[in-house]
């Protein structure tokens, strides 16, 4: 009961979605939509366990006081001051996402818009500090395949800008030039001498036709990302769709069956 | 602009600095709108599945088709609402886990229930979905009057194949296999490289977007409310 009915439950959900796709015709049709609701249902219901357990984690931390606990009072804090702006705009006008809202000092909208979204942007605008430090570590161009990777960075970034592109160019051209004399050091000359003669071309062909670069940037960084860059990614997604399938025929068949075990 | 906007404003430019305070290094004010905005998506979240899930899907759909049952005596309304008891009877047993293990057990039908209709998907709509759209999108025609096309259409091809081969790890990677997946590596570097380059420029576009927010909404626009007050 408490092991075999989970996995037959499984093995009929699976096997039923798969079953409807097959028979386009009414009943079936509709059921496979029909069961996409009952898991968002469920999602809700889930989402109630999600959050019962923010609330105890940190009522147990402010109920005892324990360090960082005024941090913990914040969260609930937020968490129910927003829940009381969304029931009260949802009493007052039946919906909790009435955009009148948004010029009411504590109304759902305006939460949503002058706290809860500068808080994710903000926090997403960050990473872009986080992520120069990584490239500064990742994009050193110690081999082939780095130089590639720091190459291509670099490549789709200036074709994004608006403008500067010039002046980004030649900075990656004697980026280029200093890699290449570190490597001619270092007693890697093919190397070396390879990335030195990319950044000289680099730098000559942007300083003789600069008009062309500037047009030019946008297409290259274009054709990057919609020739190799989406092979590769079409490989990947290729791969991870394969492992999908398996995964699931596992599930199905009641092979993998760890979903059990955690409960 | 209005009061509460002002209002909304300040707070909005109090948070954004606070966040970006951790650029200093981690520090009570960070931690303050970190704390803050787990408690506010949560309740965001909540309200969200609350009405487009438990309110929509659920309670007004209940009430429509019974009172379509109840008023023109339709049978199919009866069992559209009836029917709807399934996915909140196994909703109920999701929260079985509230009261410990002697009945928490019970959770595991709805989880087995949600997975092996995610398996079930995962099946048919990856098939659908993914697989064939994009091996669809792969066999594209190698001889077309413009050349850039054709190199083009060349390398997808081959740097697909090369990168699916280079995630072929049943046979060593040697001869053949060695020299294609040595290409498919290539390929992925460079998917690498051009993915990051787009992520650090979407992340810098956010930035911009904050910087033009404190500077623009915040002083600015402080600046302007005051000048048509006085």
């Amino acid at each position: 009961m408490k092991r075999t009915l989970p996995l037959i439950i499984t093995f009929l959900a699976g096997v039923f979605v798969v079953v409807t796709f097959f028979i386009p015709r009414e009943p079936f049709g509709s059921l496979e939509q029909r069961m996409l609701v009952w898991a968002s249902i469920l999602g809700g219901f889930t989402l109630l366990l999600g959050i019962d357990s923010l609330i105890k984690h940190h009522g147990r931390k402010v109920a005892r006081m324990e360090k960082d606990w005024f941090y913990s009072l914040v969260t609930l804090l937020g968490l129910f001051g927003t829940l009381a702006a969304g029931i009260v705009t949802w009493v007052k006008y039946g919906t909790p996402l009435e955009l009148a809202s948004l010029n009411e000092v504590g109304g759902f909208f305006w939460v949503y818009k002058w706290v809860m979204v500068p808080l994710q942007g903000t926090m997403f605008a960050l990473l872009a500090f986080f992520i120069a430090s990584a490239a500064y570590r990742a994009f050193r161009a110690r081999t082939f395949d780095a130089t590639l990777l720091l190459v291509a960075a670099i490549l789709v970034m200036i074709g994004r800008l608006s403008m500067g592109v010039i002046p980004a160019t030649l900075v990656l051209a004697i980026l280029l030039v200093a890699a290449g004399i570190h490597r001619l050091l270092i007693r890697k000359p093919v190397f070396g001498a390879v990335l030195a003669a990319l950044g000289v071309g680099l730098g000559a062909l942007v300083l003789a036709f600069p008009q062309d670069a500037v047009r030019l940037a946008p297409q290259v960084q274009e054709w990057l990302m919609s020739v190799p860059q989406t092979a590769a990614r079409r490989g990947i997604l290729i791969g991870v769709t394969l492992g999908t399938i398996a995964m699931s025929i596992r599930i199905i068949l009641g092979i993998e069956r760890t979903y059990i075990s955690s409960t | 602009m209005n009061l509460p906007t002002l209002l909304g404003i300040w707070i909005a430019a109090t948070l954004t600095i606070a966040i970006f305070s951790f650029l200093y290094r981690d520090n009570p004010l960070y931690k303050f709108a970190e704390h803050l905005y787990v408690g506010v998506s949560a309740a965001y979240w909540v309200i969200f599945a609350a009405k487009f899930t438990m309110q929509d899907m659920l309670v007004d759909e209940f009430a429509r088709n019974w009172s379509s049952y109840v008023n023109q005596g339709s049978r199919s309304g009866f069992w559209e609402a009836w029917i709807l008891v399934i996915p909140t009877a196994l909703g109920f047993l999701m929260l079985t886990r509230w009261f410990g293990p002697k009945v928490g057990w019970l959770s595991r039908w709805p989880i087995a229930f949600t997975i092996g209709l995610g398996a079930g998907l995962g099946i048919t709509g990856s098939i659908q979905g993914i697989l064939l759209p994009q091996v669809q999108a792969t066999i594209l025609p190698l001889w077309t009057p413009n050349l850039w096309v054709i190199v083009a259409n060349i390398l997808l091809f081959v740097g697909v194949i090369s990168s699916i081969i280079y995630f072929y790890f049943s046979r060593p990677h040697k001869g053949l296999l060695g020299g294609v997946s040595r290409v498919g590596i290539t390929f992925i570097m460079v998917s690498f490289g051009a993915a990051f380059g787009y992520t650090v420029m979407s992340r810098v576009s956010l930035l911009i977007g904050r910087l033009y927010f404190l500077v623009y909404d915040w002083i600015v626009g402080t600046v302007d409310f005051f000048k048509t007050l006085l």
